[in-house]
């Protein structure tokens, strides 16, 4: 009277073709973790003894033992500064209107296919504009400036895109609410749309502005320094960054300066790292706070 | 989703051993079944015999554990994470609950046609093949003809064979709702279940596919057991032999569907099916 | 308008006032700018690319630079055949592809079907952050990790290789794959899934059966757009793969890919106006156009999928 219990043979092969599936699927999720820690692995026990005072204070140096990174430091923290007070006000202003003013015709749906494709276009590409419009065709040479803009025409799509997002998470009652006491369209996002996408597009921004310190691509093409034994004073003086550095270290010969790479590779991390943690926060805290 | 547990003991016998069920033995009976979704209790203590090859509709207000309860018979819950049942569904003897039964095996053996239309993307014909093809049911040889003849059957059951016999290999879901909830049922019959579950099949469909599918009930009964949980009471009186009413939970009343509806015994069935609440 | 109006004066009072309704309307022209941007730059990556491009042809006819074999522009003489870099554009989509899509795909399924909620709640953010590394750092670990594996490994491989860098630019566009069929698999009906169960089906069977054929377009889309990733992926690639534009088939040997060679000749220092500068707006509008044309399959196979199941 078990019948339900007794597998036949094909049932039970089934079962065991399932658990076989199942232990394949895990070993598959598992190697990206894996590399994900063979990397850090990697990094850690190359380049940690490495970072050190005279590291973080020091420029670059012939010798690697001498090597610093704070020309790349001082380098991407003015580049991203830059880039954030470009790209931030553009890209959010671009998201509210196509979110709260645009109205639905043939224009705003160029405008948005032209973001969705821009956010696709290779970062290198955006080099090879950056160094034909700013460093070229505006004079402005292979400077912080050249840069910093570069970048912020880079991340200004992914600005777009995540900000939208943002915004049309708030309940459309909110907008009906303001607009029912007689606010104008401008006055109901100013005073209650805005406030309340503040931590979705903050979080947007932070993590879209940590993508562009990790670039190297654009950069290298509008001709950032691989030597620069000095710190930018100027937005028009000629710059490093961090992951150009990088690069450059790891291209070298020299297995000595693999370590220095590890260890400027290590600092780019953290910083990274912070700045994500941030995101987390910041979407963690406006969760609890906000709850519709 | 939780994974599929618990494994069958691998050992080999023939498929269906059991012995030959009497005629008047109940299809499956529930003894104090109680379902729990985390803390929240969705059936309190439900005992009900459903007997074989007749037509049973449970109905009640919704939220009332109706379509849980449903689920139960054919382990469908198993996938809802923090669920829990207690007390016993008796098939044929067996506890469907028991560690050693393998809900694969119980999903052969009672079937299930769902709220909306959910055939698979692939043609007409791959659907009602589908079942057997997995569970390892068609002969080894003359596969194709064993196939062809088990589709029209099966479409012929379900009333859906003139409309569809000449594009068998279009999808199913270029049906029409009621041709796509016919082809699932269709789908169902394919295995050969010895229970059909129905768990609001007419609720998304018009009027007259709504029709059909009763009609289509109608022709089955005698053949399979068809348990059928419905928001729609007209739907019950007209389809069902017996009516079992569930509310908050509890099965309330059960018993022969004219009964039922005529001389209710229960305050709360008569509140219920003269529209006082629900 | 807070006094109360007389009857017949409500009509008047409902007027637009024309102050504000000329500094909502400045405010909506600014915003309307703003989004403007996204075309201006579209424009002006076209019209950068093209104007360059076209100098470039100016010397080189169309038909020696997309099928010549030899690509040699700073030699003497010259050599403008692009299809060395092309070639080597595709040992890294193949390479990658051959890595991310599997294992993209098999955790995909693992985190949509099998994943418990605290296993999703892990993985999923490893795998972000594994997508947030930067792709120089992926370049260094190339080198000092996986090209000495694979020298130790397997005979004949060369210090820079195709090889390597696929394998790199495969663990960066994993997640985007796993993430994306993740979605696609997620966005299954659940109905679909139980009709499959109620059949008698393992979960093995449903997903195998139902949900990547269910999903195959998501997952079409995800590939396409990895491809897409991993052909205009530069910082690896040109650290791990080398410099050496060549036709080959081996990928333990050197290449050089259409960005590789970009970040070449960026790194010295070019002449404005010589036939290197306008050499990287040619190789730029190719690489531009290949991925545009990536992005836009990718997106009209997204579209039809959303349109099956909506």
């Amino acid at each position: 009277m078990n019948s339900l219990a007794v597998a036949d043979a094909q049932l039970a092969a089934r079962h065991r073709a399932g658990r076989r599936f199942e232990v394949l699927l895990w070993l598959m999720t598992a190697a990206g973790v894996v590399m994900l820690v063979l990397l850090l692995i990697q990094i850690l026990t190359q380049g940690a003894t490495w970072v050190r005072g005279s590291f973080l204070t020091g420029v670059a140096s012939i010798r690697p033992e001498r090597a610093g990174f704070l020309p790349a430091i001082v380098g991407s923290v003015a580049i991203i500064a830059i880039t954030g007070l470009v790209a931030v006000p553009v890209g959010v202003a671009a998201a509210v209107y196509l979110e709260e003013f645009a109205p639905r015709n043939r224009l705003t749906s160029i405008i948005e296919t032209n973001v969705s494709n821009l956010a696709g276009v290779p970062a290198i590409v955006y080099g090879l504009l950056g160094l034909a419009l700013f460093v070229r065709a505006l004079s402005l040479g292979r400077s912080l400036l050249s840069g910093a803009l570069t970048l912020a025409i880079l991340v200004l799509p992914t600005i777009i895109i995540a900000s939208r997002e943002a915004i049309r998470a708030v309940p459309q009652s909110l907008r009906l609410a303001a607009l029912a006491v007689g606010a104008t369209r401008w006055q109901t996002t100013w005073h209650h749309v805005l406030p309340a996408a503040l931590p979705g597009v903050l979080t947007s921004v932070i993590l879209a502005l940590s993508r562009a310190l990790g670039e190297a691509a654009p950069l290298l093409v509008i001709g950032a320094a691989s030597y620069v034994p000095f710190l930018p004073r100027k937005l028009s003086d000629s710059f490093t960054a961090m992951p150009i550095q990088i690069y450059t270290w790891s291209a070298m010969p020299q297995a000595q300066f693999q370590n220095v790479a590890a260890a400027g590779i290590i600092v780019l991390l953290v910083v990274l790292l912070s700045m994500n943690a941030t995101a987390i926060i910041i979407r963690q805290r406006a969760g609890s706070k906000l709850k519709w | 989703m939780v994974s599929q547990s618990p494994s069958p003991s691998p050992t080999a016998a023939p498929v269906r051993p059991q012995a030959a069920p009497t005629p008047d033995s109940p299809a499956l009976s529930c003894e104090n079944v109680n379902f729990f979704y985390g803390e929240t209790q969705a059936i309190q203590n439900v005992t009900i015999d459903v007997p074989r090859g007749k037509v049973i509709a449970f109905i009640g207000p919704s939220g009332c554990g109706k379509s849980t309860l449903l689920r139960c018979f054919n382990r469908m819950n198993d996938f809802i994470p923090d669920s829990r049942l207690e007390g016993r569904i008796l098939f044929h003897g067996q506890d469907l609950y028991a560690r050693e039964v393998d809900p694969v095996q119980v999903r052969r053996r009672i079937g299930m046609v769902f709220q909306k239309p959910n055939p698979f993307p692939k043609s007409i014909y791959d659907n009602i093949a589908w079942g057997p093809l997995i569970n390892g049911l068609v002969p080894r040889s003359g596969r194709r003809a064993w196939l062809d003849a088990l589709v029209e059957r099966c479409l012929r059951g379900a009333a859906l064979w003139d409309e569809v016999k000449d594009r068998l290999g279009e999808s199913g879901l270029a049906l029409s709702g009621g041709q796509q909830q016919r082809l699932c049922i269709a789908r169902a019959m394919a295995l050969e279940p010895e229970i059909i579950l129905m768990d609001e099949p007419c609720s998304a469909l018009d009027p007259r596919s709504t029709q059909r599918v009763e009609d289509l009930i109608d022709e089955l009964r005698g053949h399979y057991t068809i348990i059928i949980v419905t928001h729609n009471m007209q739907q019950a009186a007209r389809v069902s032999d017996l009516t079992a009413f569930y509310y908050l939970g509890e099965l309330v009343e059960y018993g022969p569907t004219d009964e039922l509806f005529q001389r209710p015994r229960e305050p709360r069935t008569e509140a219920y099916i003269t529209g006082r609440f629900g | 308008m807070s006094e109360l109006h007389e009857v017949g004066t409500i009509g008047p009072g409902l007027r637009r006032r024309r102050g504000r309704f000329l500094g909502e309307e400045g405010i909506r022209l600014g915003l309307a700018a703003a989004a403007g941007v996204a075309i201006v730059i579209t424009l002006g990556i076209a019209i950068t690319l093209i104007s360059e491009a076209l100098r470039f042809f100016a010397h080189v006819g169309l038909a020696e630079f997309l099928f010549g074999r030899k690509w040699a522009p700073t030699f003497k003489p010259p050599a403008f055949g692009v299809l060395p870099l092309v070639a080597g554009t595709l040992h890294i989509v193949v390479g990658s592809c051959l890595i991310a899509v599997p294992l993209g795909l098999g955790a995909a399924l693992w985190l949509s079907e099998y994943a418990s909620d605290r296993g999703r709640a892990i993985i999923k953010p490893t795998l972000e952050v594994l997508a947030g590394i930067p792709s120089v750092v992926f370049g260094y670990f190339a080198i000092n990790a996986i090209t000495p594996l694979l020298r130790k490994i397997m005979p004949g491989v060369d210090v820079f290789n195709s090889l390597s860098a696929s394998v790199v630019v495969g663990v960066m566009v994993l997640p985007l794959v796993a993430s994306l069929c993740d979605d696609a698999f997620r966005a299954v009906p659940r109905a679909l899934r139980e009709g499959a169960y109620a059949l008698g089906a393992t979960k093995r069977e449903v997903c195998i059966q139902v949900l990547i054929p269910a999903a195959l377009s998501g997952v079409l889309a995800a590939v396409v757009l990895a491809v897409s990733r991993a052909v205009g992926e530069t910082m690896a690639v040109a650290l791990a793969a080398g410099n050496l534009a060549q036709l080959t088939l081996d990928p333990r040997q050197s290449i050089q890919t259409m960005t590789g060679f970009i970040v070449q000749i960026s790194a010295g220092d070019v002449a404005h106006g010589s036939v290197e500068y306008q050499t990287l707006f040619a190789v730029g509008l190719l690489l531009f156009l290949i991925t545009l044309a990536m992005n836009l399959i990718a997106n009209y196979i997204f579209r039809k999928f959303r349109e099956e199941y909506e």
